[in-house]
């Protein structure tokens, strides 16, 4: 029999992403399921998962570089554009395949983050994100005057992800199979993020992320005992913005069109939302966090028509659908920050606790 | 060359409202070390509590400004001893976040009760304005910088010489050593919270007053304003005053320059430069302009 | 090993009967039985409101109309045959990102759009509009409508505004020395091309352009530059608050011109309350013209003006406390002209996407009773542009929405401009 959680003899056991026979069962389950989803549920839900997966993508990369190394950014929504341009551009005006782009647009992205990650050298704590925050108005700028790779404020269209004939976003009609446009988009979307998780998951579990959990905790004690403090918060930034990139050219080829206005500041608000909702500092936390910041606002339209105070078209007497879920994500940020600081995470990893322990759970 | 005169005197005029935006900053993290996101939405909420109460109580402006500006400091406190009193003692961060989903949650009240329509706010200077040899200036725009120049002479001898205002530099400095030795730490962080408010009305005022009008999108000058706060040091009142008039008038000047001088840079450059600035300033001075170091630890 | 393999089974059976749940895609889209199901997204919440929720109201004020009155959609048919209208309302916030997010919730549930408000927004959602080939009502004029094959654009396109403006003042015989401050964004632009081929059909310069953002707080530049440069006509492609403020900078700077708005760059509330009117009501009802499509005045009923007359009785009726408002008119106008495709689907019995899309095509001089001159659509570019005349109003708070003609006219050049 495998031996309780928490008992380590070698140091592989430790940092090992799967630990025992129950932890491989349940990843099992989980391929199962995210394979089958697609079947189960209509077009509708689909598509907030794969808002999910996308914006996953993104908060894992605002997780790396706030919430393990401690470098507070208010700009993600800047790399998010960058990527989702680059992705029209190579993919639209030059036509190039989706195998070519996404990673182009990851690597313009991390390029980026080295170009801002020196400032983070400088400038401490709320003065970065300020910083940052200047990110987002530089980024509506540019994106607004570099007319012909933009297409100025208007925006302009994003292809699908495709190679020659084969369309991921229609692998349907590409292949003669069973699927329609949110499905085989869904399908494409969660391998991506499989391989996203799997890679921070190993950044962190290794030297990189204990170099940046020593920054963010102690960064002059840090330096002290030899981390190489400005190399890791570079990569840091390169890491995130990479991530934040790669979840914009996914996002961009999702939704077909972007303009200048969505990359603005409450995007950059949402994902650190993701975050601080999800649990700062842990990977899947990124994950729980953007499924509940997605799924939230959906829910509550479904909702809406039921409750008495909320008027659909905002003519009348009650408050609006959006309104509400304003609220409701203000409050989100404030309650789970007051009362639940470690987030769903650290629900999540309390409740596995209480059954693992069950019944000693005292 | 009038032209550049009466440019710069309008950038002056939009420096003394950034100015006045970017004292609530400084009130706010002088006392507490936070940067307040919500101040854009409490100078919403104090603009229009100033309009309902003309509008709706039928108050003169002289009564409904310092009511207004009673019920904000009331709104600060109230926000103060709700939530940010649970999180003395958490990384300013966590308390940068809440400001940004109270802004959220403000902002969605303010227009659930006011709707979204452009309205007068009502104020008594109106359109009157006068020459001074070519240059022209609203009259409104003299009373902005009377009222920056008076609360930020207020702020200055407050800071520094009332057992206050000490308290508060004090709490801002380090938090647990101002506890230690007996600063009631939850009453200063409530009275910096109330000054806040009040001024913040003043602020909102100043922004909606001719030829602006009172609008939900008022919170957003707030963002305009940060470089204002940020260059001239964000616990400095002074640096508040400079920092806003500068950026005032190099926003307006650049705004009517560009287009002439450097076509090449596109469209709405204005509104970068003022951030270009702060990132700039900030390379050299990190604490701003006039900005305190702050001591770091091992 | 056989509790795994049990454990696998079990969710396997579980897998296959979730994905039997699944729903199958409906074949008549948006018609289920006798009811037609449209949609709208607009913007409820945001700056633009002003512009969203009187606009809506207008839609559903005039589809409570066909459904309660008129006893439903086919006039052709007997009362029990009709079909009913179902509005499905979904707000963008303005926001582009979010505009794609309600086109993909309803996409499955409508037969066509009869509002898409906003130019960034509707292009957003085209590549899919083309995709889906559902046909969508613009509640924007820009000039790009009539170039796409699926989007039905309710007005002249914006650029006619312009020309038509200029057009009366070489009437009148002036010769303007024209400046123009617009939003920095396509709309902005948008007038920027009216006004230049303007200058270049009727000969005059433009001496001084000017941008401002929608966030900024002061005026002054743009104003002193149409000032320094001594612009006596300065024409604005701006919205309510922009405008506003750049009246109320030039009213401080002691400059004078005459101002010429496109129709989103006025809102009624900008000349203030009965009790409190604006400080510079004065200047404006002297310095300012607002452009718009040409139509009745608001609570003008006289002969060509029927559906001015409908839409008062209406307004009156079902309008429960939407005050008199310019964009009222302009949903209810749009929805008129939709009600009107959707007659022809009728009469041409094929009332399916495909088949609204042809009747779109074959509608032709359809009378709107002075709520729009009368439109025509067609298969190619030019033929989708519905009409191009325009109405020149001055301020006046005494009318009921501030509004007072002071010219109707459609200019041939209008014709003459490049819209495809």
């Amino acid at each position: 029999m495998s031996r309780p959680a928490g008992l380590h003899t070698r140091y592989d056991e430790e940092i090992a992403l799967l630990r025992n026979r129950a932890d491989r069962i349940w990843l099992a389950l989980l391929a199962v399921i995210l394979v089958a989803t697609p079947f189960a549920i209509d077009d509708f839900w689909l598509s907030v998962l794969t808002f999910t997966a996308i914006s996953a993508i993104g908060a894992i990369g605002l997780n790396l570089l706030t919430g393990y190394t401690g470098q507070v950014s208010l700009g993600h929504a800047f790399f998010l554009g960058l990527g989702a341009y680059t992705a029209a551009y190579l993919g639209g005006d030059l036509g190039l395949p989706v195998l070519v782009w996404l990673p182009a647009a990851g690597i313009l992205g991390a390029l980026a983050g080295v170009l801002i990650g020196p400032f983070a050298l400088r400038l401490k704590g709320l003065y970065l994100a300020i910083v940052t925050l200047g990110l987002v108005f530089l980024g509506e700028y540019l994106f607004s005057n570099l007319r012909s790779i933009t297409g100025g404020p208007q925006g302009r269209a994003i292809p699908s992800p495709r190679i020659g004939g084969l369309n991921f976003a229609d692998l349907g009609a590409s292949l003669g199979l069973p699927f329609d446009r949110e499905q085989s988009f869904f399908l494409f979307v969660v391998p991506i993020l499989v391989v996203a998780v799997v890679a921070a998951k190993n950044v962190v579990r290794s030297r990189p992320g204990r170099a940046f959990q020593a920054i963010r905790d102690r960064e002059i004690a840090a330096s002290i005992i030899g981390v190489d403090v400005a190399r890791y918060k570079v990569a840091a930034f390169a890491l995130s913005s990479f991530y934040a990139a790669v979840a914009g050219a996914l996002l961009g080829s999702y939704v077909r069109h972007v303009t200048p206005g969505s990359f603005d500041l409450f995007v950059s608000i949402q994902f650190v939302a993701m975050i601080i909702v999800g649990g700062v500092g842990t990977v899947y936390g990124s994950v729980f966090g953007a499924l509940f910041i997605v799924l939230i606002p959906r829910l509550v339209e479904q909702v809406s028509p039921l409750l008495p105070f909320v008027d659909p078209s905002g003519s009348g007497a009650g408050v609006t659908v959006f309104t509400l879920n304003q609220i409701i994500f203000g409050v989100l940020i404030v309650g789970f920050l007051v009362a639940e600081p470690a987030g769903l995470a650290g629900i999540w990893a309390r409740l596995r606790t209480y059954f693992r322990s069950w019944p000693f759970s005292y | 060359m009038t032209d550049l005169l009466q440019l710069t005197v309008q950038g002056l005029a939009l420096g003394a409202v950034y100015a006045l935006v970017a004292l609530g900053f400084v009130v706010i993290y002088k006392a507490t070390a936070v940067i307040n996101f919500a101040h854009g939405e409490l100078m919403l909420l104090g603009a229009y509590l100033v309009y309902a109460l003309q509008a709706e109580a039928g108050l003169p402006f002289a009564v409904a400004l310092p009511a207004a500006m009673g019920l904000m400091a009331l709104v600060g406190f109230g926000i103060e001893r709700a939530i940010l009193r649970r999180m003395v003692g958490r990384p300013t961060f966590s308390v940068v976040m809440i400001t940004i989903g109270l802004a959220i949650v403000l902002r969605q009240m303010v227009t659930a009760a006011f709707g979204f329509d452009s309205r007068l706010l009502g104020d008594p200077w109106g359109s009157s304005q006068f020459a001074l040899a070519d240059v022209r200036l609203n009259v409104v725009s003299v009373a902005t910088m009377a009222a920056s120049a008076i609360l930020f002479a207020l702020f200055f001898v407050f800071f520094r010489t009332s057992r206050a205002g000490v308290a508060m530099r004090a709490t801002a400095f380090d938090q647990e050593a101002a506890l230690a030795v007996g600063i009631p730490v939850h009453r200063v962080y409530a009275w910096s919270w109330m000054i806040a408010g009040a001024t913040a009305t003043v602020a909102g005022v100043f922004l909606a007053a001719f030829p602006s009008s009172l609008s939900p999108s008022l919170g957003f000058a707030a963002f305009r304003a940060f470089p204002a706060a940020i260059v001239g040091g964000l616990d400095s009142p002074g640096g508040a005053i400079v920092g806003g008039l500068a950026i005032g008038v190099i926003e307006v000047l650049v705004q009517a320059y560009q287009p002439l001088l450097l076509p090449a840079l596109g469209t709405s450059v204005h509104v970068v430069t003022a951030y270009v600035l702060m990132i700039a300033v900030l390379m050299v001075r990190p604490y701003g302009l006039f900005g305190t170091k702050e001591v770091e630890r091992v | 090993m056989s509790r795994l393999l049990r454990a696998l089974a079990l969710i396997t059976v579980a897998v296959l009967v979730a994905t039997a749940c699944r729903q199958e895609v409906k074949t008549a889209v948006g018609v289920v039985g006798r009811t037609i199901t449209l949609g709208q997204i607009s913007a409820l919440t945001g700056t633009v409101a002003v512009i969203g929720k009187p606009l809506t109201k207008g839609q559903e004020v005039y589809w409570q109309y066909v459904n309660d009155v008129l006893g439903g959609v086919g006039q052709k048919l007997s009362k029990e045959e009709r079909y009913k209208v179902e509005l499905v309302t979904l707000d963008s916030q303005y926001r582009p990102d979010i505009q794609v997010q309600q086109y993909n919730a309803m996409k499955d549930k409508v037969l066509m759009i009869t509002q898409s408000l906003g130019t960034a927004h509707t292009n957003a959602i085209l590549p899919q509009i083309n995709e889906d080939k559902i046909l969508t009502a613009a509640a924007t004029l820009s000039s790009d409508w009539p170039k796409q094959k699926y989007v039905v654009a309710t007005g002249a396109p914006y650029p006619a505004q312009f020309i038509n403006a200029a057009q009366y003042l070489k009437d009148k015989g002036i010769t303007p020395k024209a400046g123009i401050i617009y939003q920095d964004d396509d709309y902005g632009l948008d007038g920027v091309k009216g006004l230049e081929f303007a200058a270049k059909e009727f000969g005059f310069q433009i001496v001084a352009r000017a941008t401002y953002k929608t966030t900024d707080t002061s005026y002054a530049a743009p104003v002193t530059a149409m000032k320094t440069a001594g612009a006596d006509y300065v024409f604005l492609a701006s919205t309510p608050t922009a405008t506003g403020t750049i009246l109320g900078t030039a009213a401080t700077l002691a400059y004078a011109p005459q101002f010429i708005g496109l129709s989103p760059s006025w809102a009624g509330a900008l000349t203030g309350t009965a009790e409190k009117p604006s400080p510079i009501l004065g200047f404006m009802q002297k310095q300012f013209w607002v452009v718009t499509d040409a139509q009745c005045a608001w609570g003008d009923t006289k002969v060509g003006c029927e559906g001015m007359k409908e839409l008062l009785d209406n307004h009156k009726k079902f309008g429960g406390d939407q005050p008199p408002d310019y964009y009222f008119i302009f949903g209810y106008t749009q929805a008129r002209v939709v009600h009107q495709i959707l007659e022809k689907a009728v009469e041409m019995g094929d009332l399916t996407r495909a088949g609204v899309v042809k009747a779109f095509e074959s509608l032709k001089n359809v009378n709107m009773g002075g709520l729009l001159n009368p439109i025509s659509y067609g298969p190619t570019c030019q033929e989708k542009i519905p009409a191009t005349g325009s109405t020149i109003w001055r301020i006046d708070p005494a009318q009921p929405i501030a509004l007072a003609n002071v010219a109707t006219l459609d200019s041939p050049t209008v014709k003459k401009f490049q819209f495809c």
